[in-house]
């Protein structure tokens, strides 16, 4: 926000900001029990489910849901809450590989680009916007042509096509704070770049990689199901919500329900990270710090 | 120039088929566009095309190039009547200075590439070697410069012709048909190109043969109406039709028979050809007689002629293989739509009976819920291959739909690496028969449809025989072998194919194993590309699932010690030899022990024989209950 | 000005070369001899020699990646190694069926996004704003693909409204090409309008906290007409680069869509030449979505550039 304008902002926002924090916990609560729902849910598949979810029983194919198969079984006779417990797991890893891989580049890439000067950050960002010319689904599919298809390899190659959007978030925010008067006078005392990126401005950044990689998070969750259902997913047995998504197709009409529990599975936890990150959003905002 | 500059004279081509249609329709808009540029048009029309062709035996006069170098621009329809050949027809290049624009008639599916013409101004009639005759001229600079309206409504008119070149492909009717089915072809050329799309498509339609197999899977004539066998049974004379064409107009004798058996060693490139390996000479007597030598005695050989290595081809015919195949078939391609569908329109050239549809369209669905939709939704008449069994009941009780259900040549097989790994121990090998519950299997990955086999024969071939017992499912004694091998803590790689009855009996083919002790590690590998190269080429696998469908492929899979199974068995291969060579009783006795070998060594495990499943409209009638052939023959289709 | 345009122009073409190069590379690399592959698996090492020598591939990569891009460049990019057909005339048959696609989508995507993201901003601390909030972090979190299936079960197979699936040319028949093009639009439409939703929420909303917009209502504009007075088009500009943005992921982001509904579009040729390792093919279509992807970015510079005055005099 540019400087003359500052004033009227801190005055127009204090009131604002006061009644919209009221909503905040509203996003953020459910957001944040979604998540750490399914967190639990995949915790606890290591220990417990209650079938073997890879487990062919053509002997219950097709059960409806009963005491015994909770949400029913699939046309291989594989208990369906048992994959899906078992589901969350490749959820959370798939989102885990590819905010992880986006972030790290993403975030140092960023910093670096915010914090140097002239023509290498300007190049640095080119590159950076390089990237974008390839979309995530073009990526993925190029890659598992070359790496063979397979979650890992779907997932590094989400995150690689999501760095920008973390290094184009970044800069800005490292533009920001390089632009504080505790970085001119950390740099006025002679520390070096390396001191202040680590000291200074990655723990102010943090805010914003947080809210990012609970966004990317559901990005790669659909990504996930979008690229099983094209065959460039988890390959089987694994189970995924995706892939069950996808199997259960050619069953629509006989056992809907084969459809329906994963597909609230995925909208669930993505919406789960949706809000999350939008909770988390109106915390970290950098506007709203900037009006304080 | 002495005329008046403001006269743009025009010709005015309004080609065949809905060209004229067409054109009627824009002349007078062009002429109030020249006109609101100040121009004044002078029209003038030709009748050249594809009618004129069949009229007078030539698409264009012979003074063409003067009729049309004088004028300032050229309005041409559409040119392509199917029953007209590609190479007689009318074909027009023309270009600005700049060689912006060029339309050719028929228009091309684009610019071959490195076509570019030289010299201005000659014309010629479509020479014989099938290359386009072409007029070339320049616009006059005054209408190069002339305003943008012209310059649009010529391209709107370009653009109008060209699609109504491809309007008139069916769809829909009483004498369209649409098929569904599942794998595309790469290309139409099954002479280069691995996989049974193309013959499938092609096969009886577009190519025939001098026998084909009939829905009994008995060999009958087609080409040739009779033929005979000399007492040494190694030289066959072929007595062939008299009235055959080609679809280039060529007609069909006995040279483009020998030139067609000849060809198949000589400029093939997949592994089929071998089965012409046989041949010693195929010399044409007569026009309408051919005879063929072998080098030694074959009964396998005559069967052969039946598949795709038996296609008869014209030697004027071969160029384009790919793109633009010639056969003597009752259908000829009329339109390609990559990635969605082919339509096939009936010949009217076509020298035997008349099919029932004249116009057929193959549409591909890669997903099988899909192609379920489209016939629920009147998309397609036809479900080609039913890809999905456990949603045949949504047909089943309908009585808007009849469904047929028979066998075919797909033996769904466990490929086991007899040549390495740990499947190399035969124990192993029967540890792995023993262990598959085959019933549970098929009723779970394949909804109970299909059959069980046992061996790489089905039961339409004259030497099926029942051996699903040889390994009755007992978990216990695989569990033992297993042990016994001392194989018991390796882990076996399961490589599957991404196909829809590969992925599914994949899951409960591991989940048997491990049941029985077995380590598996599945992986899937994209079909073709991945698994043609990983698993079939280079044989780095221990365990896959494909369906074999070609007919008659034991010698194919398990007959050579290269071929991927890596089985090498001297006494199997003699036992095939001696099949081929002897009586026809002798060949029965010895595809029986040559099965049960294979069978008792475990090269394989049989897992089921995929059905043929079809559902149709209640009104389709011819449809094969069982498929014996290649081929999705589409001649004894009709409606009731 | 002018040096800025020069600027961003040289920029464009810069990142062109580079991911030719970057894309070239790449398919360099990929595993699988492309003649090996065109000529089956029992072709005769001979044989793929001819073919290899046939599409030039037993050249310098050099040479190789000199000729591709000559090829692309002046429009010619040659036959395909597996249909042998012009690849030219099949790339831009697939890029307008998914133009075709994609571009009603995102019509219908903004008849949604616009009003409804107005109107969650302007509400958006009343119950009616929440709830259509509500209903668009729902729309965002359902897979496209998923909508696509239900709205075949319910419009097609059980009613019978609509065409489950198919794609006919608008020449060839308007009106079968409007019923087929209904559901897939709507399916990629609705959930893209949800994600579109958001940013126009958001944009708004910060235009409602602008300067001008409080003097607006000072002046005695009710919010809404201050908004539309003032407010949308400043609100438009992020929303429209979202908007370039989607609308070019999207020609490959369209492929699920184009499966469930069986269009031969540009993201489904993809799929099935990396399937037939159809190398030359998956080079340009690569390449083409990356030269829209860039082209879109350009634009949307060169959009900055002409309307907002700061960046015009050269201030950052």
């Amino acid at each position: 926000m540019s400087a003359p304008n500052t004033e009227a902002a801190v005055a127009s926002a204090a009131p604002e900001g006061r009644r919209r924090r009221r909503p905040v916990p509203g996003s953020l609560l459910v957001g944040g029990l979604i998540v750490v729902a399914v967190l639990g849910m995949a915790l606890l598949s290591f220990v417990w489910t209650p079938h073997d979810p890879t487990l062919v029983n053509p002997a219950a194919r097709l059960e409806t849901p009963s005491s015994e198969y909770w949400f029913g079984t699939d046309k291989f006779g594989r208990d369906v809450f048992s994959q899906i417990m078992m589901g969350s797991r490749t959820t959370l890893f798939v989102g885990f590989v590819a905010v992880g891989v986006a972030a790290l580049v993403g975030v140092v890439l960023g910093i670096v680009a915010g914090m140097a000067p002239g023509w290498f950050g300007e190049l640095l960002m080119r590159g950076n916007d390089l990237i974008l010319a390839f979309p995530a689904l073009l990526l993925t599919i190029m890659f598992s042509a070359v790496y063979g298809a397979g979650t890992l390899v779907a997932m590094i190659a989400i995150g690689i096509a999501s760095i920008p959007h973390f290094a184009r978030l970044i800069r800005g925010g490292t533009l920001q704070v390089m632009r504080t008067e505790y970085v001119i006078a950390a740099r006025a005392a002679g520390r070096g770049p390396f001191a202040i990126a680590l000291r200074h401005v990655l723990p102010n950044v943090s805010g914003l990689v947080i809210v990012q990689a609970s966004v990317g998070f559901a990005i790669a969750v659909l990504a996930e199901a979008a690229l099983s259902f094209l065959g460039f997913g988890t390959p089987p047995p694994t189970p995924s919500w995706g892939r069950m998504l996808q199997e259960s197709q050619e069953m629509l009409s006989i056992a809907p329900r084969l459809a329906v529990f994963p597909g609230i599975a995925i909208a669930v936890a993505v919406l789960g990270f949706n809000l999350l990150g939008d909770g988390l959003r109106d915390r970290f905002d950098p506007k709203m710090e900037d009006r304080r | 120039m002495t005329r008046d500059p403001e006269v743009v004279r025009l010709v005015v081509i309004p080609g065949d088929g809905i060209g004229p249609e067409v054109v009627a329709a824009t002349v007078p808009t062009l002429r109030t566009a020249l006109e609101a540029e100040g121009h004044r048009p002078d029209v003038t029309s030709y009748d050249w095309g594809g009618e004129r062709y069949l009229r007078q035996g030539a698409a264009m006069p012979a003074d063409a190039a003067d009729l049309v170098r004088k004028t300032d621009a050229v309005l041409f329809g559409a040119v392509g009547r199917p029953d007209v050949p590609e190479h007689e027809h009318l074909v027009i290049v023309r270009e600005n200075t700049e060689g912006e624009y060029v339309a050719r008639r028929p228009a091309p599916y684009g610019r071959p590439r490195r076509q570019r013409h030289h010299g201005g101004g000659d014309i010629r009639r479509p020479a014989h070697d099938g290359k386009p005759g072409m007029v070339r001229m320049r616009y006059t600079r005054r209408l190069v410069r002339g305003t943008g309206t012209l310059a649009a409504t010529f391209a709107c008119l370009l653009l109008a012709a060209c699609s109504a070149g491809s309007t008139a492909s069916g769809g829909t009717g009483k004498n369209a048909l649409n098929i569904g089915l599942t794998a595309e072809p790469a290309n139409f050329d099954f002479t280069k190109t691995e996989g049974a799309a193309i013959s499938q498509a092609l096969l009886y339609n577009v190519y025939e043969n001098l026998v084909k197999l009939d829905q009994s899977g008995k060999i009958r004539p087609q080409l040739a109406t009779s033929w005979t066998l000399s007492k040494d049974r190694k030289t066959y004379t072929f007595h062939l039709v008299k009235n055959a064409r080609f679809s280039n107009g060529a007609p069909f004798t006995a040279k483009d028979a020998a030139f067609s058996i000849e060809r198949v060693s000589s400029d093939w490139t997949i592994a089929q050809k071998a089965q012409m390996d046989v041949v010693d000479t195929a010399r044409a007597v007569s026009p309408t007689e051919l005879k063929v030598t072998l080098k030694r005695p074959s009964n396998d050989w005559l069967y052969r002629m039946t598949t795709r290595v038996g296609a008869m081809f014209s030697r004027t015919g071969v160029d384009k293989l790919a793109t633009e195949p010639v056969g003597t078939g009752p259908y000829a391609v009329r339109k390609w739509n990559r990635g969605d569908s082919i339509t096939l329109a009936r010949r009217h050239d076509y020298w035997g009976r008349e099919p029932h549809f004249a116009s057929v369209t193959l549409k591909y669905f890669k997903d099988p819920t899909a192609m379920n939709n489209a016939l629920l939704t009147g998309t397609i008449n036809v479900i080609g291959t039913m890809q999905s069994p456990d949603s045949l009941y949504r047909f089943a009780n309908n009585p808007k739909y009849k469904v047929i259900e028979g066998t075919t040549n797909g033996e769904v097989i466990l490929s086991l690496n007899n040549g390495s790994g740990p499947l190399k121990h035969p124990k192993v090998r029967q540890a792995v028969r023993y262990a598959i519950d085959h019933k549970a299997l098929m009723d779970t990955c394949w909804a109970g449809r299909g059959k069980l086999i046992g061996s790489m024969v089905p039961p339409t071939d004259p030497w099926y025989q029942n051996l699903t017992n040889e390994y009755p499912y007992n978990r216990d004694k695989a569990r033992k072998l297993l042990e016994e091998s001392g194989q018991a803590g390796r882990t076996l790689r399961l490589r599957l194919p991404t196909l829809p009855y590969a992925t599914a009996c994949g899951t409960v083919v591991k989940s048997q194993l491990e049941q029985a002790g077995f380590k598996v590690k599945l992986d899937q590998l994209e079909f073709p590309a991945a698994w043609l190269t990983t698993v079939f080429k280079n044989a780095d696998y221990d365990m896959s699932i494909i369906s074999h469908v070609e007919p008659r492929d034991m010698q194919a899979v398990f007959g050579s010690k290269t071929s991927y199974t890596r089985y090498d068995s001297p006494e199997f291969r003699a036992l095939l030899k001696k099949a081929d060579q002897g009586t026809q009783q002798e060949q029965i006795t010895a595809m029986r022990a040559a099965a049960r070998l294979l069978s008792k060594d475990a090269a394989a495990d049989w897992l089921f024989l995929l059905p043929n499943l079809m559902v149709a409209n209640k009104d389709i009638t011819g449809l094969p209950v069982n498929t014996v052939s290649e081929s999705l023959d589409l001649t004894g289709l009709g409606r009731s | 000005m002018i040096v800025r345009l020069a600027q961003r122009i040289a920029i464009l073409l810069a990142s062109l070369a580079v991911s030719s190069v970057l894309v070239f590379a790449f398919m360099a690399v990929l595993p699988g001899d492309p003649a090996r592959v065109a000529l089956g698996t029992s072709a005769s090492d001979t044989a793929v020699a001819q073919l290899r020598e046939q599409f030039g591939l037993d050249r310098p990569l050099v040479e190789q990646y000199l000729s591709w891009i000559h090829g692309l460049v002046t429009f010619d990019p040659g036959n395909s190694y597996i249909s042998h057909t012009p690849i030219g005339p099949q790339i831009s048959d697939r890029l307008q069926v998914t133009l075709w696609l994609v571009g009603t989508g995102m019509v219908i995507a903004c008849i949604v996004a616009i009003p409804m993201g107005m109107v969650m901003a302007v509400r958006h601390r009343k119950p009616s704003g929440l709830i259509l909030s509500a209903l668009s972090q729902i729309g965002v979190a359902v897979p496209a693909f998923l909508a696509g299936i239900l709205l075949i079960t319910v419009f097609a197979v059980g009613l019978g409204w609509l065409p489950a699936n198919g794609w006919t040319p608008p020449v060839e028949d308007p009106v079968l090409f409007l019923k087929q093009l209904v559901l897939p639009a709507l399916s990629l439409g609705v959930v893209q309008g949800a994600v579109l939703t958001r940013y126009v929420r958001s944009a708004v909303l910060d235009v409602l906290r602008e300067d001008y917009l409080r003097t607006a209502r000072a002046k005695g504009l009710r919010p809404t007409q201050a908004l539309l007075r003032h407010g949308l088009r400043n609100a438009a500009v992020p929303v429209v680069t979202v908007l370039a943005l989607q609308l070019a992921t999207l020609l490959v982001g369209a492929v699920v869509i184009e499966r469930v509904f069986v269009i031969p579009g540009l993201g489904s040729l993809l799929l099935d030449s990396v399937s037939n390792r159809d190398l030359i093919l998956v080079q340009d279509v690569v390449m083409i979505i990356a030269t829209a992807v860039l082209l879109v970015n350009f634009l949307v510079d060169i959009v900055y550039l002409l309307i907002d005055p700061r960046l015009r005099v050269g201030a950052s």
